[in-house]
């Protein structure tokens, strides 16, 4: 086995440019990680299915453990370190953190990143429309419950309408 | 919340290098060689270790803590023999998690296959493989115990109605996966160890002597815990080799488990055979109960809990909240060619719970009763009740949760509406799940059951010049938010305001022993050890305060970080006053104490209390396509007084959801070649949002006596209780068919396969 | 879980893609969206030397609707074609169908020509292009080549493609009149998002006096590839769609007609009734909706 050839790769990641020579089998979420030292996506996985390294590539949702950071080059990357402005929290973590969205936190950087997707595109979902989208995001804590009522207080509160004051 | 927490693997060393592991492809097998060589020279390749060269580590030791369980070794690289899928043989350290798998395809390992065991059953047939010799045959563990005159029990029933039930085999599976970081430091021979697990001071205690190491040699610390549920309660072979070869290469190493290792080598759960009979009186009265369990372990006992957990876990609650005269019980436990059983929340108690409660709803449609109202007839009262068979109860809501949880979930109106119902072709089903179960696991409680052994924990508070609290405490949190809950318990307890007061906790170095999280240990035993010290605290405080203010004792109050004489609220001294006075202005001699005025330990060996409650399911069945959707569950809770509701509320939806995923979708599987078939999160099934329905959750108070604050711990209750409600609503809504559910999971097509031979069982006897 | 080592390449266009294909030899795949490939590298079930990432290739994801129909470039992502309201206009099945794979942040990257060419038997594309009718068109080193949807599927993940070749286009042809057609897609999986244990896809063309002049049902999950069941269509021709007795006895020719294998997920007997159920339920559910088609643009 030889030295692996590196690929020079420079993302806008949240909204700063970051560039690091990997590998190209460097997974997005190991090059987020462990090159950039964002360490707020999680990797429960690996496979694509518990969606605890959900990003957003280009505005779209995106697992960021089964793409290449090659694969991106370029592109315009959001990580839940993206989501608070400096010591205020994005109104969708305040709602998480007011309705108990979260228990030990590890799936909540994947599902902030999804109540983000959906909200940008229905401000006010139903019930099911929520868990629909939301179905690619395990949460092994919560029984999705405090999840659920998290999604619709931000969603309220993102049309204006005052959320549950728990 | 914002991405910072830090979890096992947010951590970088400097120098660090990354391990992984080689693992056995065979179910059982001679390992006749392994082959490094190819290894040795790659780049990036630091070292690569087998059994041989970890001379003197290990191995892991499991004391049988009763004659009936057998002591036994485990490895910490496989020696000479890999007893399951997934066992690991070799384990190499590079610079990079990438160069080393790449690393461990190159270690070649020569197998010379053996016979399988595939099934406890098996294990015990003559001639069957033994797989540890030293043992001399596969049951590990045989506890029999009977409580009451069963065989007239038996003789007087007009009624026996029998279960054999089989609880498939699952995983705790926590999101974030195990990991181990060591750090061996040459020149104070120290090793710190940071472990994602759930009892940092058992954890040093039990590696220890394997490492080679005293205690104080050894720094076990836990960063912030992507949940855990039993998981992350047991000793691995990964928490001790990966500090020593740590050792060996002189830098940090780190591993963290990817999800194939969870799934295939992590500790599973709960499968267990059960045949269990009920004795039942012309008048429905239940006379006595009997059991006989066979657990399938695998091939280790795993420190501390072992292999006999589950079979003794599941008999001990077998009366559940009836008053049963009689009952007898036989626990076995036979190893076979699986990963080994660990814990997971509800240990045990899930298929007991589940087979008995299974049992209850099939006594009633053998003799026509309504469940509910059959349930009621034999319940136990509230008072103190002790079992015949171990338990003592002390004292609960055992018959109005039952009451409750079937108002909340409008029983009758779904009674109503079923016969209708099923006329166009929908079939809804209710079922119902009470329990009882133990909570704050401690001598009284562990000895009841057949554990024996004490438990003791400590907590320490400590106030700094600056009036600012440090809580330190050896219970950590994978989720259950302790940071919340203890600085509640030590803010309440002190009077002083909770944002003054910080939560240390997961470091064997600065925290105080506890023997850890699990067995809903932290609100009873937290409760216990804080809150007693935070009422030391207070008493020192307002002294302090009286002699500030030239008051008497007895006059003055504490309450959110102010002290004043009652009646003269306007001259107050702030606890930071307090704490300058003590650590700038000599008050510790003042009021006559010690150096330590403002740090307090308090021990405390709780004995335990038992929480209650009861879960209903309501489902709907398709018929033709044998789906399952879980259309409501109601949970009610009594976890004596309710500390802060909304974190109850959330650890018991979070149950209830593992409690479906038993029911219906998880289970590991193995061939009868022992090949391990559930090696993808696309085989081992989560449940995800569109599997749980909303979950209503309703809370009785019930105070535990004799317990600080009268708290009971919870967290389990979910998982215990909710299997046994969906798979009697499943029976429930299939009824027409005669059909009657025995095992988990639930699948399609395993239902679909129930309704057949139900149908093929009627037409065959009409 | 981390992949082996690859060169990697990124194609400007179909033919340097082909070309890096010839050059770097069989080890060498095509990478599109990665949501079938990147973990089986992980988990190391695949090991190709070479990828070539073809969604860089200019053009390659567009959707283009015309009188000849619908066509998918090569790199035409899943929620695409499910947001796409030509689509949904003219070839509604494809959107039914899309909403049970995966999730949002799958269907995001994930390909219509990466899940055809990916072939696994319970993927839900292949059996809509079936029922479709479809065209795959196939670029290689000899130029391009034109397979209809029946004969590309060959067995578990394996199609018509030679390694050397690459799908460059789906084309799915425009309905008789859209007016009369009536499409519909089920399916039953263990968990929601999941690979279907069975499915079923349905796309029938009505005569004016409203019997079925045209049907075409397929079935994924039953069997190694996704397969047309020309005996359950041969029975629906000529008559009306909505007689019970007919969709009955369907579901009970489907049951014969297939031969499922069983898995840990559901046994083949299991898979074998379930099969006939889904197609007489999106028969049934063909006769209930009235046309979404909006005719061709
Ligand atoms: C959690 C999860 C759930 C999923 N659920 C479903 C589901 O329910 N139903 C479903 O159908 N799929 C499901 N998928 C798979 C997903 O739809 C994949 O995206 C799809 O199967 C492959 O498309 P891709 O573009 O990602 O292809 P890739 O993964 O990039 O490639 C797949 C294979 O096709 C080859 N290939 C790709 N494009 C071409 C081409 N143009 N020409 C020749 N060969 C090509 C590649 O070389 C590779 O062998 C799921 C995936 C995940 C991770
Ligand atoms: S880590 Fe990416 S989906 Fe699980
Ligand atoms: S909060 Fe723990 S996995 Fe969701």
């Amino acid at each position: 086995m030889t030295c692996e050839q590196l690929h020079h790769v420079s993302l806008i990641v949240n909204g700063v440019e970051r560039s690091a020579a990997v590998p190209a089998r460097t997974l997005l979420s190991d090059f987020l990680r462990h090159e950039l030292g964002l360490f707020g996506t999680h990797v429960g996985c690996e496979q694509g299915v518990c969606g605890a390294c959900t990003v957003l590539i280009g505005g779209r949702l995106a697992r960021s453990c089964t793409t290449f950071a090659v694969q991106v080059q370029g592109e315009e990357i959001r990580t839940v370190e993206g989501l608070a402005n400096g010591d205020e929290l994005h109104p969708i973590q305040e709602s998480f953190r007011r309705c108990h969205g979260l228990q030990c936190g590890f799936c909540t950087p994947g599902f902030l990143m999804a109540t983000e997707a959906l909200l940008s595109e229905n401000d006010d979902p139903s019930d099911s429309e929520i868990r629909d989208f939301l179905s690619g995001n395990v949460c092994r804590c919560t029984g999705y419950v405090g999840i659920v009522a998290s999604v619709k207080d931000a969603a309220l509160r993102a049309r204006g309408v005052n959320g549950s004051d728990q | 919340m914002r991405g910072l927490a830090r979890y096992l693997d947010d951590i970088e060393l400097p120098r660090m290098l990354h391990a992984a592991f080689v693992r056995s492809p065979m179910a059982h097998a001679r390992v006749v060689q392994i082959d490094v060589e190819e290894v040795r020279g790659m780049p990036g390749v630091v070292g690569v270790f087998t059994h041989g060269d970890l001379a003197g580590v290990g191995p892991i030791q499991a004391i049988g803590p009763r004659p009936e369980i057998k002591s036994s070794l485990r490895a910490v690289l496989a020696d000479g023999k890999v007893r399951f899928v997934g066992e690991a043989v070799a384990v190499v350290v590079a610079e990079s998690r990438y160069i080393a798998e790449d690393a461990c395809e190159l270690v070649d390992v020569e197998y010379e296959q053996l016979r399988v065991v595939a099934n406890a059953r098996a294990a015990l047939e003559p001639g069957a493989p033994i797989l540890h010799a030293d043992l001399g045959d596969n049951r590990i563990s045989r506890i029999e115990r009977s409580g009451g005159d069963i065989d007239h029990a038996f003789a007087a029933a007009a009624h026996v109605v029998k279960v054999s039930f089989h609880h498939g085999r699952v995983g705790a599976l926590p999101l974030e996966t195990r990991g181990v970081i060591g750090d061996w430091d040459a020149g104070t021979s120290t090793m710190r160890v940071w472990n994602s697990s759930q009892m940092p001071h058992l954890l040093r205690a039990l590696i220890a002597a394997p490492l080679g190491l005293a205690e104080t040699q050894l720094e076990v610390m836990v960063p912030a815990v992507g949940g855990a549920f039993g998981l992350k309660a047991s000793v691995y072979p990964e928490d001790i080799v990966v500090p020593a070869v740590s050792r060996l290469v002189g830098r940090p190493v780190k591993w963290v488990e990817d999800r194939y290792e969870n799934l295939a080598a992590s500790s599973h759960a709960k499968e267990i055979d059960i045949d269990m009979e009920m004795a039942v009186a012309e008048d429905g009265t239940f006379l006595g109960v009997r059991a006989k369990n066979l657990s399938d372990p695998g091939a280790y006992s795993m420190p501390p809990f072992q292999a006999h957990h589950e079979s003794l876990g599941s008999v001990n609650c077998m009366t559940g909240i009836y008053d049963i005269a009689a009952a007898s019980y036989v626990a076995e436990t036979a190893l076979t060619n699986k990963a080994p059983l660990g814990v997971y929340r509800g240990v045990g108690w899930t298929p007991g719970q589940t087979v008995r409660e299974v049992l209850v709803d099939d006594v009633a449609r053998a003799i026509g009763r309504d469940p509910v109202e059959l349930r009621l007839q034999n319940c136990i009262p509230d008072t103190p009740y002790d079992s015949v068979i171990g338990p003592r109860y002390d004292g609960g809501s055992y018959r109005r949760s039952l009451e409750l949880a079937t108002e909340m979930a409008d029983y009758r109106g779904i009674r109503e509406r079923q016969i209708e119902q099923r006329n166009q072709g929908k079939y809804v089903g209710v079922g119902v799940s009470p329990y009882v179960e133990p909570t704050g696991f401690g001598g009284r409680i562990g000895n009841e059951l057949g554990y024996p052994g004490e438990y003791y924990d400590t907590a320490s508070i400590s106030i700094q010049a600056d009036g600012s609290i440090y809580v330190m405490s050896g219970l950590n949190s994978q989720g259950q938010s302790h940071e919340t809950t203890f600085a509640q318990l030590a803010a309440d307890g002190i009077g002083a305001r909770i944002e003054e007061v910080r939560v240390v906790q997961g470091d064997t170095k600065s925290t105080p022993f506890s023997a850890g999280v699990y067995a809903s240990r932290s609100a009873l035993i937290g409760a216990a050890t804080i809150g007693r010290a935070a009422h030391e605290m207070k008493r020192r405080l307002v002294a302090l305060a009286a002699d500030m203010l030239e008051a008497n004792v007895d006059d003055v109050e504490i309450t959110h970080g102010k002290a004043f004489v009652r009646g003269a609220p306007e001259v107050v001294k702030t606890i930071a006053d307090i704490a300058a006075y003590v650590h700038w202005g000599g008050g510790a001699a003042a009021v006559d104490l010690e150096e330590g005025a403002l740090s307090v330990s308090s021990s405390a060996a709780p004995g335990g209390s038992y929480g209650n409650g009861c879960v209903v399911a309501v489902v709907v069945v398709d018929i033709e396509t044998g789906k399952i959707q879980v259309e409501k569950v109601v949970s009610v809770e009594d976890c004596g007084t309710m500390l802060n509701p909304m974190i109850v509320e959330g650890q018991v939806a979070g149950a209830v959801a593992q409690g479906i995923g038993d029911a219906l979708l998880e289970e590991h599987q193995y061939n009868e070649d022992g090949a391990f078939m559930s090696a993808s999160l696309l085989d081992y099934l989560y449940p995800s949002t569109m599997e749980i329905p909303d979950i209503a959750i309703g809370h009785l108070e019930t105070p535990a006596p004799g317990v600080p604050g009268g708290f009971k711990g919870l967290g389990e209750a979910g998982v215990i209780a909710t299997p046994g409600a969906v798979l009697n609503a499943v029976a429930d809504a299939l009824s027409p068919f005669g059909v009657r559910v025995h095992s988990t999971p639930l699948g399609p097509s395993k239902v679909l396969d129930l309704i057949d031979e139900a149908r093929e069982a009627m037409s065959g006897s009409a | 879980m981390k992949p082996e080592s690859f060169s990697f390449y990124v194609a400007e266009s179909t033919q340097h893609a082909l070309d890096i294909l010839a050059q770097e030899g069989d080890d060498s795949k095509i990478l599109a969206g990665g949501q079938s490939l990147i973990p089986l590298m992980n988990f190391r079930l695949a090991r190709p030397a070479a990828l070539v990432d073809v969604c860089h290739i200019p053009g390659s994801e567009r959707i283009t609707v015309d009188n000849a129909g619908v066509r998918f470039r090569c790199s035409v992502r899943h929620r695409d074609a499910l947001h796409s309201n030509e689509v949904n206009a003219v070839a509604p099945l494809v959107g039914q169908a899309l909403k049970w794979v995966g999730h949002e942040a799958i269907r995001s990257r994930g390909t219509l020509c990466g899940s055809t060419a990916h072939a696994d038997p319970a993927a839900e594309l292949p059996a809509v292009w079936l029922a479709l009718g479809a065209e795959m068109v196939i670029s290689g080193p000899h130029g391009e080549r034109h397979v209809p949807a029946e004969s590309f599927f060959k067995s578990f993940f394996t199609t018509d493609l030679n390694a050397d070749e690459m799908l460059t286009e789906i084309r799915v042809p425009p309905a008789p009149d859209p007016s009369l057609r009536r499409t519909a897609f089920q399916e039953i999986a263990r968990r929601h998002g999941d690979f279907a244990i069975v499915g079923a896809a349905v796309v029938i063309d009505l005569d004016g006096s409203g019997r079925i002049a045209a049907a075409r049902v397929s079935a994924l999950g039953a069997g190694e590839v996704p397969m047309r069941l020309r005996s359950a269509e041969a029975m629906l021709v000529g008559s009306p769609l909505d007689d019970q007795e007919l969709l009955e006895n369907v579901e009970a020719e489907v049951r014969k007609s297939v031969q499922p294998p069983g898995d840990s997920h559901a046994s083949a007997r299991y898979r074998k009734k379930v099969t006939g159920t889904l197609v007489r339920r999106s028969l049934a559910e063909c006769a209930e909706t009235p046309s979404t088609y909006e005719g061709m643009l």
